[in-house]
């Protein structure tokens, strides 16, 4: 799912969303964070979602639209992607100060529910988060391919100039972009915070370079790409962890990345270069 | 005569290059106007400040009566105003009638079934492949398609900006005849072109742009007799 959110605001905008992952880390430490302090989980996650929603149209404003305004065509500059590495840094600080550093274990509401398929043990909350990315994606494709506002995104992702002239309201439609990164980070920080029932201020990054593995994977800019990637990347460790432990589950993911980088650069399912020939 | 479309002065700049310079123009309910000049004589750029998607510096650009300077470009397109850009940009990861139905987003809510079934009895080449991607589409069908589509945003001016570029002689009479007809339905058209020849047998009245100044104006048949003009920007031939 931070894969989906990666590929979407780098499909759309061409642009390498390093707050992502920042999102994905403040939504969980939320809904840990309120959940810890004796609200309902649910409570604590709608207010993590809200949060990196918010704090998703912040980042919008100050990244993107800031460097755009003043440079013209934010996409030409690196400068959004250090401005976004910028965040990611502030937000992971502004909470290690909050809570500290330390792991922190949450009361998954869904502890015990797990069953077993061949030795390899599935927990009900992952199969929900399976179940719920797959359903999401679907309606994000949907969205995408039926809608008047789907095909507005799509028409700034290929041809931002052309899509003005059709009349599409670029400034406007950018922050739904970024309000829809900000949901899909969140749910997953969400899902993330009870499936593994532990949080710290550093999950982004564990979680970063697996997107950003599974984008490359499944393609740059490509959603559906993105989904198949983050799911073969998912199956990938559960399988080398099954079979080889855990201490070497970045080999074989990162391993497979490099080997489709090589053969097929524009990754399994892409069809455009990086950068170049998109807009 | 009442101006549908009345440039005053306008400059474009991007930052020292100074694109166009004070440049004056206008189209009257129904006319063919055309713009000509070689390549960088600021054609595109005049184009894209008329329909503001770059900055004119100085001057107005008046719209059926009101000053639309500090309008948005989708605000522009909305109130009639409509580009069909330089190399047709159709969306190629759209099919076909997506792109049509990108057409018809500035008018909100509208069902354009039928108004793309009539685009479709016209091209029927359009409809064949109306559920393919615009890529499969050759140039001239490229070209169709981004005119059908600023069609659909029911424009009251349409502005092309080089249409005939990379179509076959053929391809471009046909594409000559669209306009005239789009025209007779009562579209006023302006009309960027180096194919003078063409342009000048169709167009009510030219204008001659050099390194972004207007260096000529006048009726086709005016600016062919100029014969200064004939030799430096209208092919001489
Ligand atoms: N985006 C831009 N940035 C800087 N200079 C530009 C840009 N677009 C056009 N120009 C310059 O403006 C001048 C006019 O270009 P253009 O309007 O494209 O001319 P034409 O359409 O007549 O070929 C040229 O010198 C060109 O290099
Ligand atoms: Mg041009």
């Amino acid at each position: 799912m931070v894969a989906v959110a990666f590929t979407l605001t780098i499909g759309m905008l061409n642009f390498l969303n390093f707050t992502i992952p920042a999102l994905f880390m403040v939504a969980a430490m939320i809904t840990w964070a309120a959940t810890a302090a004796g609200l309902h989980w649910l409570v604590g996650a709608s207010i993590g979602m809200f949060v990196s929603i918010i704090a998703s149209l912040i980042i919008e404003r100050f990244t993107y639209r800031y460097m755009k305004a003043k440079y013209g065509d934010a996409t030409e500059h690196a400068l959004p992607l250090v401005s976004s590495l910028g965040f990611l840094i502030i937000f992971e600080h502004v909470v290690i100060m909050i809570w500290g550093t330390d792991p922190m274990s949450f009361d998954s509401p869904f502890a015990h529910a797990q069953f077993k398929i061949g030795g390899i043990i599935f927990g009900i909350p992952q199969l929900i988060s399976l179940g719920l990315s797959i359903l999401l994606v679907f309606g994000l494709s949907l969205l995408l391919k039926r809608t008047r506002l789907g095909r507005a995104l799509r028409s700034i992702a290929e041809k931002p100039d052309t899509a003005t002239l059709m009349g599409v309201d670029v400034g406007r439609i950018v922050p739904v972009v970024f309000m829809m990164t900000g949901f899909l980070c969140a749910l997953a920080g969400i899902l993330f915070t009870i499936n593994y029932k532990n949080v710290s201020p550093y999950i982004g990054d564990h979680v970063a370079t697996n997107a950003i593995a599974g984008m490359v994977i499944g393609g740059l800019g490509n959603i559906w790409g993105a989904i198949a990637g983050g799911l073969i990347i998912g199956m990938v460790e559960v399988l080398s962890i099954h079979f080889w432990g855990a201490d070497i589950i970045k080999v074989p993911v990162w391993g497979l990345m490099l080997l489709i980088l090589v053969f097929r650069p524009a990754g399994l399912f892409g069809h455009t270069q990086i950068g170049k020939g998109k807009f | 005569m009442t101006m549908l479309l009345n440039i005053e002065e306008i400059d474009v700049r991007y930052g020292r290059n100074h694109a166009v310079k004070d440049v004056s123009l206008n189209i009257a309910d129904g006319e063919i106007v055309t713009v000509l000049g070689a390549n960088g004589a600021g054609k595109s750029s005049l184009l894209k400040a008329i329909q503001g998607t770059v900055k004119s510096t100085n001057g107005s650009i008046i719209f059926k009566g009101e000053n639309i300077n500090r309008w948005s470009a989708p605000k522009r397109v909305q109130s009639g105003l409509v580009m069909v850009p330089e190399g047709r940009q159709i969306f190629i990861s759209m099919t076909v009638e997506e792109n049509l139905l990108m057409g018809a987003y500035s008018r909100k809510n509208v069902d354009v079934t039928n108004e793309i079934e009539t685009i479709f009895e016209r091209f029927p080449n359009l409809k064949e492949r109306r559920n393919m991607s615009a890529a499969v589409l050759s140039g001239g069908e490229q070209q169709m398609l981004a005119i059908s589509r600023a069609l659909l945003a029911r424009p009251t001016v349409i502005m092309l900006d080089e249409p005939s570029l990379g179509l076959s002689p053929i391809l471009v009479k046909q594409l000559f005849e669209l306009i005239k007809e789009i025209n007779s339905e009562g579209l006023s058209i302006l009309l960027v072109e180096q194919n003078t020849h063409m342009a000048l047998q169709y167009a009510d009245r030219g204008y001659v742009l050099e390194l972004g100044n207007i260096v000529a104006s006048g009726t086709p048949a005016d600016l062919l007799a100029d014969e200064k003009l004939a030799k430096a920007y209208l092919g001489g031939d």
